[in-house]
């Protein structure tokens, strides 16, 4: 599915990577612990977390995720942003927590990384 | 240069996990039978026994630094430690008004207990110590050095609350130095660029020195830690172990 859908259908806000809305999402993940991201988020995946640091960058572009959503409305910090605007990275910012989110992407028939 | 052996990460009984044994006059008699001359006392998110443990420790000729290990809202452990009790009071100001509501539940987690230089039990700490500050890791490291103080990532090589854990891995200069617990391989951390100390993390006094880094200075006191750290005028860490 298309990042850009995912977007509107789930009322997210861009605060990184406009540039890069086209993208195809292809699972799910969420966890807030970075190593276990990195250790099992595959490719193309959207990470839903509350994490805001700026490694969650490295993480993403390390694991070639397509995008990461920041839940409960949760603000990234400001290197958090401008690295991920210089990796073109979507980083995206729900205003409800990660349960709801990934109830709402599984609606949409996304379905968890590796699954 | 002289050589000083130094445990900088050290709990009392305050922290809930610590063992109630775990007094400041146990953990500075501990110190002085293990041949360590400095040492930090650093519970969980509260200072409150630093006092007594730096009037035992100056008795017995070793110096403890005041310090705490504040989690910050990534849950990443951070070791912080101060020259003195007021700049350590300072930030422990920072530090509740930061931590999380909630009151700590003795049953469940353990006895918050603040204690005198002869063991008289004064209160307890009726704040959720276990719980997370609302400062990310960037802000609390800043609030630190504002206080005059150096942080060290916590146990650096352990699968909880530590930044290879929660942050998956430790981007340049942010700390003063890693902390690497008593079995931490060093190879993993060595080419990241920062120093590298090995602490016990002691929670009862049995394991106060088990891990302790050789510093190289003039004198076992903070100012010269903070030189050591940065390698300026000969001095250094000459190891650990």
């Amino acid at each position: 599915m298309e990042l850009k859908k995912v977007i509107e259908k789930l009322n997210l806000e861009a605060a990184a990577g406009a540039g890069a809305l086209d993208r195809d999402v292809k699972s799910g993940y969420v966890s807030d612990l970075l190593s276990d991201v990195m250790a099992n988020a595959r490719a193309g995946a959207v990470w839903i977390t509350i994490q805001t640091h700026a490694n969650i960058v490295a993480v993403c572009t390390l694991n070639e995720l397509a995008a990461v959503i920041i839940t409960n409305g949760k603000e990234p910090a400001a290197d958090t942003i401008s690295k991920a605007e210089a990796e073109g990275l979507p980083i995206l910012k729900a205003a409800a927590n990660s349960f709801d989110v990934a109830g709402e992407l599984y609606k949409l028939g996304i379905r968890g990384t590796g699954g | 240069m002289p050589a000083f052996r130094a445990d900088l990460h050290i709990h009392s009984v305050l922290s809930p996990c610590g063992d109630l044994t775990q007094s400041p006059r146990k953990i500075v008699e501990a110190a002085h039978k293990r041949g360590l001359a400095l040492i930090a006392l650093t519970d969980h998110n509260a200072s409150e026994n630093a006092r007594p443990a730096v009037r035992l420790g100056a008795r017995k000729g070793i110096t403890v630094l005041p310090g705490m290990e504040v989690t910050s809202a990534e849950e990443v452990h951070v070791v912080a430690l101060f020259g003195d009790l007021a700049d350590v009071g300072e930030m422990q100001g920072k530090v509740y008004q930061r931590l999380q509501d909630g009151e700590n539940d003795p049953e469940r987690f353990g006895y918050q207990v603040i204690v005198d230089e002869d063991e008289n039990i004064l209160g307890m700490n009726r704040r959720l110590l276990l719980g997370a500050t609302d400062m990310d890791i960037q802000t609390l490291v800043d609030y630190v050095h504002k206080y005059n103080g150096l942080a060290i990532a916590s146990h650096v090589d352990r699968p909880a609350f530590s930044m290879t854990s929660q942050l998956g891995f430790i981007p340049p200069g942010v700390f003063d130095a890693l902390e690497l617990s008593p079995y931490g391989k060093v190879e993993e951390f060595a080419a990241l660029g920062y120093p590298l100390v090995r602490s016990s993390d002691a929670h009862l006094p049995a394991d106060v020195g088990k891990g302790y880094t050789v510093f190289e200075m003039n004198e076992p006191t903070f100012a010269e830690l903070k030189l050591a750290l940065r390698g300026e005028g000969g001095r250094g860490i000459a190891g650990f172990s």
